[in-house]
């Protein structure tokens, strides 16, 4: 009875050691995988492909798809674009997104797709506007060009995420 | 009395196990992730810090999207006091540029384009003279 309860002892000593030892530095290890030198040069990148000629937002995502997926990443990214004509709206959050915007001129309950691109013309929608998705609310004012996005890197259980607007 | 005695000698001695087992486990993963790694962080700072400077200096976008990878690897040496050895693969979707070394030293950045939309990818290898 004794030798029982000092092996059931040993046992639950092991385990607490295993959980507080093992499994921390396990985690660590996956989360110190993530560049995050790579993630900043993604995030400042989309920025900056937009005051290029001839940019393509929805492409430029496609690319760094391929280069994350090259490292075994996994990209998830929302962008909303707008210059003083258009809104475009991006999802390559790998999940249907459901947005709404609201602005003066227009109040509407969006469902994104994945990969879906959206379009909007200002005249119909306004140069202000409040949009809601992911339980996030960010306004736009599109008096110049602007891209705010939604960043996230996943490996192995470990995520990366940056939100920026520039 | 004695059985009391013994059995807290035992959880003593189940405690001292414990505490080898964690300090095993300890330095193995420890072992295990310098090994895993095999990355010298500050070269990698380096070669960072290195293609920042160059694109603050706005030639790197030029030299990436004309393919010309043998002038940013002279130029990363350069910045490196010629104490690290460089090579860079430049690569689009379609194709790539460059060699590459055997090395976990790697640094990739990614370009969107110079003064219009041409994507590329910039992979740095680098090893310490």
């Amino acid at each position: 009875m004794q030798r029982k309860s000092e092996f059931w002892l040993i046992g639950v000593v092991i385990l607490v050691s295993l959980a507080v030892v093992v499994i921390p530095l396990s985690v660590v290890t996956y989360l110190e995988k993530i560049d995050e030198f790579f993630v900043e040069n993604l995030n400042e990148e989309i920025g900056r492909c937009v005051n290029l000629e001839g940019c393509n937002l929805s492409n430029f995502v496609g690319f760094l798809n391929h280069v994350c997926s090259e490292r075994s990443y996994n990209l998830s990214t929302i962008y909303f674009y707008c210059n003083t004509t258009h809104l475009e709206i991006g999802n390559f959050y790998n999940e249907d997104i459901n947005l709404s915007i609201v602005s003066d001129l227009l109040e509407e309950q969006v469902n994104l797709r994945n990969e879906e691109v959206i379009l909007y013309d200002l005249s119909e929608v306004g140069k202000e506007m409040n949009i809601s998705y992911l339980n996030k609310e960010i306004q736009l004012s599109c008096q110049r060009k602007i891209v705010a996005r939604d960043l996230c890197l996943s490996f192995l259980g470990s995520l990366k995420c940056i939100s920026s607007i520039s | 009395m004695v059985s009391g005695k013994k059995s807290a000698l035992r959880t003593v001695e189940a405690l001292f196990a414990a505490a080898i087992l964690i300090f095993f486990i300890v330095i193995m993963n420890n072992i295990y992730l310098r090994k895993a790694r095999g990355r010298d962080l500050s070269l990698i700072s380096t070669v960072e810090d290195s293609l920042l400077l160059l694109d603050e200096n706005q030639s790197l976008r030029s030299l990436v999207v004309s393919l010309n990878f043998t002038e940013i690897e002279k130029r990363i040496e350069d910045l490196g006091n010629n104490t690290i050895d460089v090579e860079v693969t430049i690569c689009n979707l379609t194709m790539c540029v460059g060699e590459s070394l055997e090395t976990e030293n790697v640094v990739t950045y990614v370009i969107s384009g110079n003064d219009s939309y041409n994507p590329f990818e910039v992979k740095v290898y680098a090893k310490k003279i």
